[in-house]
């Protein structure tokens, strides 16, 4: 563990011994022991409990107000801006920030849990004690625990195993309580329903002026004198939670070596901080702002054909024809809405930032300095955060938070481990959003923290709570939708979408009448396929008149001539050989899955025996005098002079005398009508794709360049209910926002210039 | 009540014996009824005069410090492993750690006067582990609003980090607690630990972003503390 030691020498006796009087402690020296590892291990799950009731705390003035209280919010934490500028800073002319932090305060809102905050919870900075911040089962604790196998830095080999015990001093705040927090009592609700504020003033201080802390004087005058160099801020959370937050204290792990894999030693055997950080104002996954209309109406029709213009009918191949390759059916929807109203939902968490003061405006005053009251801020300023759910894994007892000293000696760095690359560590906290068990998941346990879960949810005393075991981060603002089965939420973008406003969020009405047109279009495509093959074509040549007589192949077949072997009506010579040949058809699409057009339909093509029969063994080119397997034997293409239309004639059956010039050639083969046709079947003819949104898809852009009366309508999807072209929302509403499953690899936080 | 009251009494105030705490089971807490509770009032102070100034000798300010060493911080990265065994940054064995960094918070003070916190003893309920129920003594801590505990000038002045002179805290050490160096030029120039530049600086000890706290911390509410044993469902 680390130490702590006590540095006053002999100035102990002097001074702090006016401490150890007034805390009457006898002249005994009570010595502190460490505490062994071993000891400490022993000592688990027991620990001391605190349960604050009827609780609320708040920084008063120095001073015997209010019955003894001290003036309101007027006690001050300050930031003293000890130490020169950087050169580079004083060479911009930049001051010292000097900060007060007036007024810290926690309590409990005023109104219910989840009922609607108004201007006087958000500009209130106390309100009413915490019934009871966690219950007698579910307090908050402080206890020493021990944890085993914890894997250490050490990594020769990902798959290395070396792990320790890691013994620490863990501070719980109560558990959440899993399900609806609204069905909890009110003494149980209140600890889900706090309120957090302070106010500060953050000075620009002239660094070549003496402070003076009874006076303003000059010693803010940097840049001229009585120029505003004073923020004041005003920041209040109404409706919060800080259940399920815990931090470990404990000695890290060794096993890590400077400059081996990005790890440094400074992680070895030191003071290391783990956290979980939640501070959560409700689920917001029913939080929309209302959008109401006067009424709304639709005009629509029925789907018109354009097959005047597309398609080229059921009979064309015209493969080159971009009319030809589509088909279309479309019909315009014209949406009108009246009397737009957008409401303000129920509001149950506010989190404000306010600057605008409304009294004690002196420029340059602050209460630490020159007295008085605190200020009163306008009551509808700011910067409003709703429903704010920030849920901060903050390392691990085998990632740890450590403090170090950068290598200068002076600067102090902040920094979360780096995860090794090492299975046992990093396998405890990537997670596999498809499926969240270890056993089937290959072996990963991390998992997200949000308002819904933790890691894995507990049955303490017969109550449930949830867990404090996840490893990511999720940080959410205003509407949220929340995927359960993967345990991911992600930001409403509907228009009842609200959690960031400038100024209190209004509700908004907009008379009149609006209304959208959208197209929308369907269609039907297909597209030409080349096949390519290898058929057997035969020619033959005849022989006649003297026995012997020779006819002389014209195409240098290896077989050579051919003779006339006598008797009657000549001799035919066969001769085949292998040639290319290829087929153009139509493919139709059947298939838009997963956003990707996939032609599969080949309803009505020829089969590839169909085109090329079954050729000769090798390949293009060969000859031969058979066309063996040959069985069934196909003669293979036609190739027909002009006036010769009998079969025979042109696929050499007949030959010509002497010559053997026909059967040689190539045959165009048509496509069948079937598969030429849009309605073949009736699973071609009858399924429409939907075209996409995107106004530079293909069918968008084939669809419009030949029909422009629609180019300024946009293909769209058509909403269920009718919805118009107007913007409903409050115009100072910036919509909701998420940062989900949020891993921190390595973090280092460095000072500089000190 | 007896065993309730000693502690009040010790709280309180001033005894020179050697009282022994004893640990209290649950029965003989729950024997403990009446609940007539004490006050306590506690001043806390530290280099304060009573008027809350800060009394430390303007050449003294390094024994108005408080500093703190984090477990294996050396200015050469070297560190004890769990096993006591001397390493340099990148794992070999050597003889001696290297000089030890403190974080010094220096001129450290403040005047904390809790003015009354009521001491009795309450029960509480709940349901066990077990699923039996369980009535709990604690002792509960009462705050009274318009009685706030009051801070005055509680903080310090600035806070840096020093470095021994010396690794292993050798012979002739200097430990970083205690400097109080020279150095620097213009607006950073320092001597004998303060800067030396006019100005807002002027004086402080070297270092960086004091820490000041003026109030009356104004609690309400009570504060019960008990065992969290094995039976209770948390622990």
């Amino acid at each position: 563990m680390s130490q702590i030691q006590p540095l006053f020498q002999h100035q102990w006796t002097r001074r702090l011994l006016v401490v150890a009087m007034s805390a009457a402690m006898s002249s005994q020296v009570l010595a502190l022991e460490a505490i062994s590892d071993e000891d400490m291990s022993a000592a688990t799950g027991e620990g001391i409990a605190f349960l604050p009731e009827n609780a609320s705390i708040r920084m008063n003035g120095a001073d015997n107000n209010n019955g003894g209280a001290g003036t309101f919010d007027t006690g001050y934490i300050r930031i003293i801006p000890v130490g020169p500028l950087t050169p580079a800073a004083a060479a911009t002319g930049a001051g010292k920030g000097d900060i007060f932090l007036y007024g810290l305060a926690v309590s409990q809102s005023d109104k219910a849990y989840g009922a609607g905050r108004a201007s006087t919870d958000w500009n209130n900075r106390f309100s009413r004690p915490i019934d009871s911040w966690g219950m007698p089962a579910n307090p908050w604790v402080l206890k020493v625990e021990t944890q085993n196998n914890v894997p250490d830095f050490a990594a020769p080999t990902p798959t290395a195993t070396s792990n320790g015990s890691v013994s620490y001093l863990g501070l719980e705040a109560p558990l959440y309580r899993t399900g609806n927090i609204a069905a909890l009592s009110n003494t149980e609700k209140s600890a889900y329903n706090l309120k957090l504020a302070f106010w500060a003033d953050a000075f620009i201080r002239n660094p070549s002026v003496v402070e003076n802390m009874a006076a303003t004087g000059s010693q803010f005058d940097l840049g001229g004198a009585g120029r505003a160099n004073r923020l004041r801020l005003q920041a209040i959370w109404d409706g919060f939670s800080i259940n399920g937050s815990d931090i470990k204290i404990f000695q890290t792990l060794g096993g890590a070596q400077t400059g081996v894999q990005g790890m440094s030693s400074s992680y070895n055997n030191t003071l290391g901080i783990a956290g979980t950080l939640r501070f959560n104002s409700g689920d917001g996954q029913n939080l929309r702002a209302v959008v109401t209309t006067g009424s709304a109406t639709r005009n629509t029709g029925a789907l018109t054909s354009h097959d005047a213009t597309f398609g080229c009918g059921n009979a064309s191949g015209d493969f080159e024809s971009v009319a030809c390759r589509f088909r279309f059916r479309s019909r315009i929807v014209t949406d009108t809405v009246t009397d737009v109203n957008w409401a303000v939902p129920t509001l149950g968490s506010v989190l404000r930032f306010s600057t605008q003061e409304t009294s004690n405006t002196g420029l340059l005053a602050t209460p630490a300095i020159n007295g008085g009251t605190a200020p009163t801020f306008n009551a509808n300023e700011g910067l409003y955060i709703y429903n704010l759910n920030v849920n901060l894994v903050l390392g691990s007892l085998y990632q740890p938070l450590v403090v170090g000293v950068a290598p200068d000696g002076k600067n102090i760095s902040l920094e979360l481990a780096r995860i090794p690359n090492k299975e046992s560590i990093y396998k405890q906290m990537y997670t596999n959003y498809d499926n969240s068990n270890p056993a089937t998941n290959g072996g990963y346990f991390g998992s997200t923290c949000n308002i819904y879960q933790c890691g894995t949810p507990r049955t303490l005393g017969g109550v449930s709570y949830q867990g404090n075991t996840a490893t990511h981060s999720s940080i959410t603002i205003g509407s949220t939708e929340y995927n359960a089965a993967t345990n991911t939420l992600t930001a409403h973008s509907g228009e009842g979408a609200i959690g960031v406003s400038f100024g209190q969020l209004q509700s908004r009405f907009q008379g009149g009448s609006f209304t959208a047109q959208r197209l929308q279009l369907e269609y039907q495509q297909r597209q030409f396929r080349d096949r390519e093959g290898v058929y057997t074509d035969r020619y033959r040549l005849r022989a006649t008149g003297l026995f012997g007589d020779e006819v002389v192949d014209p195409f240098g077949h290896p077989s050579g001539s051919c003779n006339y072997g006598g008797g009657f009506g000549g001799t035919t010579c066969n001769r085949y050989f292998n040639r290319a040949g290829f087929h153009t058809d139509w493919v139709y699409l059947n298939s838009t899955a997963g956003g990707a057009k996939v032609f599969g339909d080949t309803g009505g093509s020829f089969t590839t025996a169909a085109l090329f029969g079954t050729p000769m063994p090798g390949g293009v080119g060969a000859s031969g005098n058979t066309n063996t397997p040959g069985a069934p034997f196909v003669q293979g293409l036609f190739d027909c002079p002009a006036g010769t239309t009998a079969n025979n004639d042109c696929n050499g059956v007949n030959g010509g005398t002497g010559s053997g010039t026909y059967g040689v050639g190539v045959d165009v083969i048509a496509n069948t009508a079937a598969n030429r046709s849009w309605t073949a079947d009736a699973t071609r003819a009858n399924t429409w794709f939907v075209a996409s949104n995107n106004q530079q898809s293909e069918e968008n852009l084939v669809f419009r360049a030949a029909l422009p009366a629609f180019a300024n309508i946009p293909t769209a999807t058509i909403p269920a209910a009718p919805t118009a072209n107007v913007n409903p929302s409050a115009l100072n509403n910036l919509g909701s926002a998420v940062i989900d499953g949020l891993l921190i690899q390595h973090l280092k936080l460095t000072t500089r210039g000190l | 009540m007896k065993k309730l009251t000693l502690f009040a009494a010790l709280a309180l105030c001033v005894t020179s014996s050697q009282a022994a705490l004893e640990a209290m089971d649950n029965d003989a807490l729950q024997e403990v009824t009446g609940q007539g509770g004490a006050d306590i009032s506690l001043q806390l102070r530290l280099n304060h005069n009573t008027s809350a100034g800060f009394v430390c000798a303007n050449n003294e300010l390094e024994y108005c410090r408080m500093a703190l060493a984090i477990n294996n911080r050396y200015a050469d990265g070297s560190y004890r492993d769990a096993l006591g065994v001397v390493r340099n940054s990148t794992g070999g064995v050597i003889a001696n750690v290297g000089r030890k960094q403190w974080l010094v918070f220096k001129g450290i003070q403040g005047t904390i006067n809790i003015q009354e916190i009521k001491l009795d003893g309450a029960d509480l309920q709940y349901i066990g582990k077990l699923g039996n129920p369980v009535v709990k003594p604690a002792i509960q801590l009462s705050f009274d609003p318009l009685k706030p505990i009051q801070f005055r000038n509680v903080g310090y002045q600035s806070l840096s980090i020093e470095t021994d002179t010396v690794a292993n805290e050798g012979a002739g050490n200097l430990p970083g607690y205690l400097a109080k160096g020279s150095g620097g030029v213009g607006a950073t120039a320092f001597a004998d630990g303060k800067y030396t530049a006019a100005g807002f600086d002027n004086g402080r000890e070297v270092g960086f972003t004091g820490l000041n706290i003026n109030g009356n911390l104004s609690v309400a509410g009570t504060l019960k503390i008990f065992s969290c044993d094995a039976g209770h469902p948390r622990c």
